[in-house]
């Protein structure tokens, strides 16, 4: 028998432990070209404002994904190889060369790759269209989708698929090398040896990392002062070690405790889930820490870029409340396009609203960034709440007190503030964390009640707000209007709420989009990781299995212990990841002026049901090995 | 010469036994024909060289395995018409093993193995740690059940076999060659332990092994020789010495004619 003939053979025979890996490692080449592709398409660069912008995020993207596919590649193939320790010991026993055993795996691995490499371009070719017309159709612009072949993607692409290449065949070389004869036979038990640690060390270690992870989780929630840079490493460090900590000793040790108190008397169930999850524990601390991390990392990121994108409507209101603003100095233009909408039937409301602009002092007024100023001036607007309800604004004050508008930022403290311009007095009652006037009209503003913005004696500036109610005819009008000021670079013109709406849907979308296939691809990746450990462990216990089954246990008995321990093994790293992005989420929830709870809920469900679809895949596969054991 | 303990329903009866491998063109029939009848309390020996069929005949007995054809009948059940569940079942409740290379599992504390055939029931855990106690003080093995089965030597981790296959009184314990990766030493105490099990606490024993020295411990001897039954040998009164070197006899002819028959 040739070399090339046993190659085939073995591919075909390791196929089905394979057929995963592959499939993962097509659709992230698929992903990847796709990406190559709209990084160097026309249509986004000439069909979107934030054309510079998008290229460079879909080439972060790139790099990313690069990232993760050779992370992924070279632990998974890891794995394999590990799992297939006796086989390869078996060649050199029968006298193969470790060269020729090397070159063996050399070609299985490059057929494979350039299967995989192929059939994802091929793939990314077919469906790079359908990603354009959702990639516009999510940042809601008029594009023409047509898409032409991009050499520089393939290229992109080739150089990818020799990196891997070239990363595998050392990998292949080094492990071979590495490893003696006696280590192959030996490596399916190597690292799992249970090492008995004093009880009191490993109670103190459990509940270190508990004590870590939730001061990390605590301080995340109050690092907004003068050390939040200090602060935020910290969070990170005993984040990440409590979570090492956690899953290296605490798991165990909670584990061992439910185990202790059985002493000896252990459920079925339990002897085939507790049991091997505390033994395999330590030498899985690492991956899992590492998949949790990352996973808690990603599902932030997609959180927060899904959280934008929902909210990016909202807060373009609350940065633009009113769809046109013109100032005191614009008022030939807003009587101009008035008249204009007047022309074309657009049904508008025009309100005028009069504002003074002064250095306010302010006392007691606390921001909310964590350290605080007893006074100081801002220059600010200040305007008459009866015009500001008129052109839509809710607000309400009582005589002699202000409502201020405007920073944007945290939650602001302002139940002691007062303000003064001259020898008015104002005491705020109320300070609202978005504008009553377009952004880029004042720095923030001071509604007031009729008589007090008459006793302060400063010159008037009149604006006019110009709203419409029909979404249609806004876009129209914003077509009017920027033919009164082009949308140039050094126009002086003001921007529009329609366009802070189009701005915001590009880039909320585009990071959307990106963080969002990113994060499907991570998540396949780390899913079919856990999947093959899941499998590594199955042909580990065969042994085991046929023990059990002669000692009389059903195959559906052992199938109940062990879907138990699958389902923590898929359960812990995704309800730590999911923990901890919460609390991240939580820590830069200032970031959204609006409701969060429906975004971060979709994101926190599909990550769930992608882990649950590995977790039943898992199963069905190892009840099928099971029984192949078994012999039924 | 038999030694019936008690007088009444044999434990295990089986009728002409048959067990063929292979496919239609190319069978190979390993067992053809056995009878066998065990008392309840008595310890056997099956011998024979390679091939003979020892090791499928205990598997057939111990419903591991089924039959081509033949009846088996264990404490009165007719095994070979049991469903796989009920067989299972059957398993668990009725009968335990002990296997050469002890198939303990690395996970669990030797307690925990031990006690794993308890594990789905729900037996009072009084009871068990009673059985418990008893077996590991017989097996001597009382100071291990913490221990993880890596730790253990080999003789501790058959014993620790021998304790789990019997914690929960079955009516019969098979044993295929428990001593054949033991030091000599070693299988000497096991063997003692078992010898000890059954004439105190009446454990039926059903043992296939290739050691001479090893069916001397038990009270009757099965020699197979190409799926069949050659002879078979009763300790009866004898001193163990002296019932090793009836057996050494009987293998030197079965052996001889197993030669001359090549």
């Amino acid at each position: 028998m040739r070399l090339t003939d046993l190659v085939r053979r073995n591919m075909l025979q390791n196929m089905k432990q394979y057929y995963l890996y592959f499939f993962s490692l097509i659709f992230s080449i698929m992903l990847y070209f796709i990406f190559s592709t709209l990084q160097y398409d026309d249509v986004i660069s000439t069909g979107i404002q934030e054309s510079d912008s998008m290229s460079s995020a879909f080439y972060t993207g790139v790099i990313f994904l690069a990232v993760i596919i050779l992370v992924f590649v070279l632990y998974a193939k890891a794995l394999f190889y590990k799992r297939r320790g006796r086989e390869i010991g078996l060649y050199q026993l029968i006298g193969l060369s470790k060269g020729q055993v090397s070159r063996m795996l050399i070609i299985e691995n490059f057929l494979l790759l350039a299967g995989a490499a192929a059939a994802g371009t091929v793939l990314g070719l077919i469906f790079a269209r359908l990603f354009l017309l959702l990639f516009v159709k999510v940042l809601q612009v008029d594009a023409e989708v047509t898409l032409q072949f991009s050499t520089e993607a393939l290229l992109q692409t080739g150089v990818l698929f020799l990196l891997i290449l070239v990363l595998t065949t050392i990998q292949i070389v080094f492990i071979i090398r590495k490893h003696t004869l006696t280590e192959l036979f030996r490596s399916k038990e190597e690292g799992e040896g249970i090492r008995k640690v004093r009880p009191v060390t490993q109670a103190v270690l459990a509940i270190l990392g508990l004590l870590l992870t939730g001061f990390g989780y605590w301080l995340s929630g109050n690092m907004l002062n003068q050390f939040l840079f200090i602060n935020m490493l910290v969070v990170l460090f005993t984040v990440i070690f409590g979570t090492f900590l956690l899953f290296s000793v605490t798991i165990s040790w909670l584990l061992g405790r439910i185990r202790n108190r059985a002493d000896g008397h252990l459920s079925f169930k339990n002897a085939l889930s507790i049991a091997p999850v505390i033994h395999r524990m330590k030498s899985n601390a690492k991956l899992l820490t590492l998949i949790t991390t990352l996973s808690a990392v990603t599902l932030t990121l997609v959180t927060v870029a899904y959280s934008l994108y929902y909210s990016s409507a909202e807060e373009a209101r609350q940065m633009y409340p009113h769809d046109f603003l013109f100032t005191e100095d614009g008022w030939e233009e807003a009587a101009e396009f008035v008249g204009r909408l007047d022309n074309e039937g657009v049904e508008y409301s025009a309100v005028s609203i009069d504002t003074v602009a002064a250095d306010v002092s302010l006392s007691n007024f606390n921001q909310g960034f964590g350290f605080e100023m007893e006074e100081w001036e801002w220059y600010l607007r200040i305007a008459p709440e009866s015009q500001l309800q008129s052109a839509g604004v809710d607000v309400e004050v009582a005589e002699g007190e202000g409502v201020f508008f405007g920073t944007f930022g945290p939650d602001m403290d302002v139940s002691m503030a007062t303000a003064a311009v001259g020898d008015t007095e104002i005491a705020i009652a109320e300070g609202r964390n978005f504008y009553a006037l377009n952004i880029d009209t004042n720095n923030g503003l001071i509604a007031v009640d009729e008589e007090t913005f008459q006793s302060i004696d400063l010159k008037r500036e009149t604006y006019t707000a110009v709203n419409i109610a029909d979404n249609d005819a806004r876009e129209r009008a914003n077509e009017v209007y920027h033919s009164l000021y082009p949308l140039e670079d050094g126009s002086t013109g003001l921007l529009t709420f329609a366009d802070q709406m189009r701005s915001a849907l590009e880039m909320t979308g585009m990071f959307i989009f990106i963080a969002g296939f990113l994060g499907v691809v991570f998540l396949a990746a780390t899913g079919s990781i856990l999947y093959f450990k899941q499998m590594t462990e199955v042909e580990d216990e065969k042994g085991s299995y046929r023990t059990l089954r002669q000692l009389g246990f059903t195959v559906e008995e052992m199938l109940g212990g062990i879907s138990r321990k699958q389902l923590l093994f898929f359960t812990l790293p995704l309800a730590i990841g999911l923990l901890h992005s919460y609390f991240a989420v939580q820590s830069v929830s200032f970031l959204f002026r609006t409701s969060i709870v429906v975004p971060v809920a979709i994101c926190l469900i599909v990550y769930s049901l992608i882990y649950a679809f590995f977790y039943l895949l898992s199963l069905v596969n190892t009840r099928q090995e099971i029984k192949s054991v078994l012999g039924k | 010469m038999a030694e019936k303990q008690e007088s009444g329903q044999p434990l295990l009866v089986a009728k002409d036994i048959r067990k063929v491998f292979g496919s239609r063109k190319r069978t190979n029939e390993v067992l053809k024909g056995l009878d066998l009848t065990v008392e309840p309390g008595e310890f056997v020996g099956v011998m024979g060289a390679s091939g003979a069929g020892k090791t499928t005949f205990l598997n057939v007995l111990a419903t591991i395995d089924r039959p081509t054809s033949g009846t088996i009948t264990i404490d009165g059940k007719d095994i070979v018409k049991m469903k796989d569940k009920a067989l299972s079942k059957f398993r668990r409740s009725s009968l335990g093993f002990i296997f050469q290379d002890y198939n303990l599992l690395d996970t669990l504390t030797a307690k925990e193995n031990i006690l794993l055939p308890l594990s789905l029931g729900n037996p009072s855990k009084k009871e068990a740690e009673e059985t418990y106690s008893q077996l590991v003080r017989t097996l001597s093995i009382e100071d291990v059940g913490g221990h993880y089965p890596h730790e253990l030597s080999g003789g501790q981790k058959q014993r620790v076999s021998a304790a789990r296959a019997l914690i929960h009184k079955p009516k019969i314990l098979f044993a295929d060659e428990p001593t054949g990766a033991l030091d000599s030493k070693s299988a000497a105490m096991l063997l003692g332990k078992m010898e000890e099990l059954n004439l105190r606490q009446k454990v039926t024993i059903m043992m296939v092994t290739h050691d001479p020295l090893a069916s001397s411990y038990c009270s009757r001897v099965l020699f197979l020789r190409d799926g069949r039954l050659y002879t078979e040998l009763y300790r009866g009164e004898r001193t163990r010495q002296e019932f090793f070197s009836d057996i050494l006899n009987v293998q030197g002819v079965l052996g001889g004619e197993v030669h001359a028959s090549h």
